[in-house]
């Protein structure tokens, strides 16, 4: 999936203009799960509104599998299952008989429903009616829907809102086994634990924007370096010989936390030159909810946040 | 694109909307049904001791005055033929008072089928409307129309397909109270002893009229897909339909004479019935009064074909609307 330039605006009822998705560049390598990353409102579920032709963007080309769409979606559509947002299910009809319809719909062969069925674990509940079903099986029953046309990129927008931990978990496994079988799986998400375990690239968007691209690694280094932290006796001193040296230096309980770039050999050769020695020196790796917020901040000027090129072939 | 429109089929099945809306239409038909029984219901023996007192004293006067009646009918008769030709017959002889003259009257079956049949066609014409509007707003209120692109993302299969689902959907809105009505009133007819005979002719006249006004109903069914493509919510759509009925169907006709041709009703009127008319005041002015007009009032047709033409251009334009949208606009 290559996205490049992609716009969409809105009209408020008073002629405002509402800039939902902005200049947005977006390459979507071939294989895995691909995150995409942004807090309520910054355009993810626009931008797929727009991948799938439901959306017509104002500017900007969008190419799935090298083809540009919405204007050949139809060629590439067998290829793609996606679910937007809460998947609608005719309430009344047993979650075998919804599959059917829409393999009716696509002119896919009925055994392929039970396949699916089984692919998700809902083959022994596939004759209750959806209506029934917990929250986490509509969507495990989504994603089989997804499944129907045997696609290679596979679209899931925000699919584990409102789970509960064991079907966020249930969703994540389903995830990672469908990347593993080397379809291409693009998840947008707010939830930042789900992208942790689950990503292995991921594309941060605020405001419409894209502000970071790269592998979940390149995120969390791509910022702000780590902080040390230090365990010392004499925290006082410790901490005034490490101001000195020009590294900013925070309390946390017992223990230091040494911001400002700082290397823990450095920090630990300071310390012994003034005569101090730790029982503790240890790297903080920041996590990837810091990262996010950091990303996602209000405000971050015109420049978009540091970009990490991604790996090579797109979807 | 046909497995497009089985799934479409069978979601509209599913939907409890369509089967309130052929509940709703067949309550109606019910409803004249009972109708029905009330002016076939045998007359009480109370009616029949009443008309037989009416009758006794209209013998009476029969007596006294009928001779001289039945000389003037057939002076009158004889009048009439030497105008008309010897075919004419006024039925002089069969003026004197009878017991049924004075008994409620019982309508027979092909009586009650012809009162019923334009109630019934405005009924199920409505109905169908309904289906036309619920079954595709619905999609976009839900948002099952962003789930169903996702799957098949050609908009033109997906509009067609949806047009025949309501119009299939329609037939069921259409067919079962009919059907009901039908059956219904020729059980009241035989159980009250009415009549249930119906001529040939009359009853292929009554088929004709019923198949012309099921001919409405898909016309209007498609005007609501139409308009639920086009504006996408139920509640806009009643607005273009209650707007429509005050600025055209009521208020043109008076501000604009000549306009009279447009509304609805006169050109459903002219399809269902062969022929409807309007009239159109002529002015000029007065030569007697300075400052007046003589007017008179001018009868126009509208025939059945100028009737369905408008019709068929209004739903035309309903589809169109509908399919522009659709096509161009996004869907949320």
């Amino acid at each position: 999936m290559r996205v490049r330039g992609l716009r969409k605006s809105y009209r408020t009822f008073t002629l405002r203009e509402v800039v939902a998705v902005d200049r947005l560049d977006l390459t979507v390598p071939s294989g895995g799960v691909h995150a995409f990353l942004g807090p309520n409102g910054s355009g993810k579920t626009t931008t797929i509104r727009m991948l799938l032709g439901l959306v017509r963007p104002d500017a900007g080309t969008v190419h799935l599998f090298g083809t540009p769409v919405p204007s050949r979606l139809p060629d590439v559509v067998a290829r793609v299952g996606a679910i937007v947002e809460n998947p609608k299910f005719v309430p009344g009809f047993s979650g075998r008989r919804n599959l059917r319809l829409l393999a009716t719909a696509v002119d896919v062969p009925h055994t392929r429903v039970e396949e699916v069925l089984e692919r998700v674990g809902l083959r022994d509940r596939g004759q209750d009616q959806f209506r029934r079903y917990s929250l986490g099986m509509k969507q495990r029953l989504a994603v089989a829907a997804t499944l129907l046309k045997d696609p290679d990129l596979l679209i899931f927008d925000e699919p584990t809102n409102g789970l509960d931990p064991a079907g966020i978990r249930d969703v994540r496994a389903t995830m990672r086994g469908l990347a593993d079988e080397g379809r291409t799986v693009l998840v947008s998400s707010h939830m930042l634990a789900e992208v942790e375990q689950v990503a292995d690239t991921v594309s941060v968007v605020a405001r419409g924007r894209l502000v970071a691209e790269g592998t979940v690694a390149d995120l969390l280094g791509g910022g702000a370096a780590a902080d040390v932290r230090v365990g010392v006796a004499d925290a006082a001193r410790a901490q005034a010989l490490l101001g000195a040296a020009g590294w900013t230096v925070r309390r946390a309980g017992v223990t230091l936390l040494v911001g400002g770039s700082p290397g823990a050999a450095q920090v630990n050769e300071a310390l012994a030159r003034g005569g101090v020695y730790a029982h503790e020196v240890a790297l903080v790796r920041r996590d990837l909810e810091a990262a996010f917020l950091e990303l996602t901040a209000p405000d971050p000027g015109a420049a978009p946040a540091p970009t990490v090129t991604s790996a090579a072939g797109a979807a | 694109m046909s497995g497009l429109l089985r799934a479409e089929l069978a979601r509209a099945r599913a939907r409890p909307f369509v089967w309130g809306v052929v509940a709703a239409v067949t309550l109606g038909a019910v409803g004249l049904v009972l109708i029905g029984w009330w002016d076939t219901r045998p007359p009480t023996s109370a009616q029949v001791d009443e008309a037989h007192v009416a009758l006794a004293e209209a013998e009476e006067r029969w007596d006294a005055d009928g001779a001289a009646l039945v000389a003037r009918c057939l002076e009158l008769q004889d009048e009439v033929r030497a105008d008309e030709g010897d075919g004419v017959d006024l039925g002089c002889d069969v003026m004197g008072p009878v017991l049924e003259q004075f008994l409620p009257h019982r309508p027979a079956l092909a009586d009650l089928l012809e009162q019923r049949l334009t109630s019934t066609g405005l009924m199920v014409v409505i109905g169908m409307l309904m289906t036309g509007v619920g079954l595709v707003s619905a999609e976009f209120a839900t948002g099952a129309m962003s789930t169903w692109l996702t799957f098949t993302p050609r908009r033109g299969r997906v509009f067609v397909s949806k047009l025949a689902a309501a119009c299939v959907a329609a037939l069921v809105v259409a067919v079962v109270p009919t059907v009901l009505a039908l059956a219904g009133l020729a059980a009241v007819c035989a159980l009250h002893g009415t009549g249930t005979t119906v001529e040939a002719a009359v009853a292929a006249e009554l088929a004709g009229r019923a198949a012309r006004w099921l001919a409405v109903g898909l016309g209007a069914t498609a005007l609501g897909v139409g308009l639920a493509f086009a504006v996408r919510h139920a509640a806009a759509v009643t607005g273009i339909v209650v707007w429509w009925v005050a600025a055209v169907e009521s208020t043109l006709a008076l501000v604009l004479p000549p306009a009279r041709w447009l509304p609805l009703s006169t050109n459903v009127r002219a399809w269902t019935t062969g022929e409807a008319m309007y009239e159109v005041p002529a002015c000029v002015p007065d030569p007697r009064a300075s400052g007046g007009e003589v007017c008179e009032l001018v009868v126009h047709y509208v025939g059945a074909g100028q009737g369905a033409l408008v019709i068929g251009v209004l739903v035309a334009l309903a589809l169109l609307a509908g399919w522009l949208s659709f096509r161009l606009r996004d869907v949320t």
